[in-house]
């Protein structure tokens, strides 16, 4: 595993070499490289998305707030990763009153809804014989509650486990690319670095 | 040493699905409420001992309330000596009242004369506690010819079976394979998947067949029935 400003490194002096010393700038670069690691994420765990939680960011007791809509909802502390499947990049949400080990409050559970899902289910018997379980649905850069969010538990916050862009991770991180996935990064980084490049 | 509960909760056996099939946590509402959907085909259709029993109370127009949760009709029944006594349908009870007075006088509330004695020669068909007629557009029950120490009847019915939120709902774990079967079914009627909900619909059948084995009669109440109906003497 290579920090993140290895990487770069790495995709500037094959970008470097391959224009004939012609230099590209390392932010450039790095901009490249963001959109490889989403896609990159995306091929590798399009069939089992549950593996992304080991690439996802932990982010504590963050506060939803009441809206003016009477709906709890809380922006998110950083940006998630923009996947295909949108709202993927919440990889959990959890009270922050939850014990694993005794249990305390597993009874509580945050599951990702649909804006659809979350309109409709309050009508259903599932809505009404379960209120214990609290449906979210992300919109861009927050997420929103269904009416089973209770102000305790808003008071409380919850933590987030985010799969977050390549921007988020600072220079000297460990980028937790899949494995055998960090020359696909490369790779990917300089053919959209050299897309542009007119050809002989 | 300790044996696993018989008992599931709904919320256990959605769980158990979505593990069962690496299911992703957004469809825990969907799978649950098809465990629901599941759970209440199953104990109207094959599970013995679901049946609620309420007390109510007669109205002054003789009349009783369906309870919020009443699925389908049983019996309504009076105590005799320590069982249930039903009441026998009458469709052509007259009835059209909210609240009193009656209009006896077109026959509302009047006591059907039937049962006057009983003599040999008395016709059989008649049921001298009373006649019932269900009124489920008002969401009641009209009730004739009680005992006048009647003031209170016994509403045997299926109920939805499902708690509200609050209390938990349980699934008897012999009837979780058909629970599961159904959810496998109901996912592939969702996904339009015709063909494979055809064959998914033959498997919870086999499963319900299972589940109809175990809610058979026992030989003791085959044989009860069996008696019931003879007595010693010759017969011809």
């Amino acid at each position: 595993m290579a920090t993140k400003q290895n990487l770069i490194d790495e995709a500037y002096w094959k970008i470097k070499d391959a224009r004939d010393g012609q230099a590209v700038h390392r932010d450039l670069v790095a901009r490249y490289m963001g959109s490889g690691w989403n896609q990159i994420l995306h091929d590798a765990f399009s069939k089992r998305t549950t593996f992304m939680d080991f690439y996802a960011k932990e982010y504590k007791a963050v506060i939803p707030a009441l809206s003016t809509e009477n709906q709890y909802e809380l922006t998110l502390p950083v940006a998630i990763a923009q996947l295909p499947i949108k709202g993927e990049g919440v990889r959990r949400v959890q009270g922050t009153g939850t014990d694993f080990a005794t249990g305390t409050l597993t009874g509580v559970k945050f599951v990702p809804l649909s804006e659809f899902d979350m309109r409709y289910k309050d009508d259903l018997d599932v809505g009404l014989a379960n209120t214990s379980i609290i449906g979210y649905t992300v919109r861009y850069d927050s997420l929103w509650f269904d009416k089973n969010m209770t102000a305790a538990l808003a008071a409380a916050g919850v933590n987030l486990l985010l799969v977050v862009p390549f921007d988020v991770y600072t220079s000297t991180e460990l980028l937790p690319a899949p494995s055998g996935k960090e020359v696909d990064l490369i790779n990917i980084t300089v053919q959209l670095a050299l897309a542009g490049e007119k050809q002989e | 040493m300790a044996e696993l509960s018989g008992l599931k909760t709904i919320e256990e056996v959605a769980k158990h699905y979505m593990f069962m099939h690496k299911m992703p946590e957004e469809e825990l509402i969907r799978c649950l409420q098809l465990t629901i959907d599941g759970l209440k085909k199953i104990k109207l259709f094959h599970l013995r001992g679901f049946e609620t029993v309420v007390k109510l109370t007669v109205s002054a127009i003789k009349t009783i309330d369906l309870p919020d949760d009443y699925l389908n009709f049983i019996a309504v029944a009076i105590p005799v000596d320590g069982e249930y006594w039903f009441l026998t349908s009458k469709g052509r009870m007259v009835f059209s009242q909210d609240a009193l007075p009656l209009d006896t006088d077109d026959g509302e509330g009047v006591d059907i004369p039937d049962g006057y004695y009983s003599d040999y020669q008395s016709s059989g068909g008649i049921n001298r506690e009373g006649y019932y007629k269900i009124d489920e557009k008002n969401r009641r029950i009209v009730l004739n010819s009680l005992q006048s120490t009647s003031t209170e009847v016994f509403l045997l019915y299926y109920s939805t079976g499902i708690n509200a939120a609050g209390t938990a709902t349980y699934v008897p774990d012999r009837a979780r394979e058909a629970v599961l079967a159904y959810i496998d079914f109901g996912y592939a009627m969702g996904e339009k998947d015709y063909r494979a909900a055809s064959f998914l619909e033959d498997q919870y059948n086999k499963r319900v067949d299972e589940l109809r084995y175990l809610e058979m009669p026992r030989l003791s109440e085959l044989r009860d029935a069996l008696y019931e109906v003879m007595n010693p003497l010759p017969q011809r």
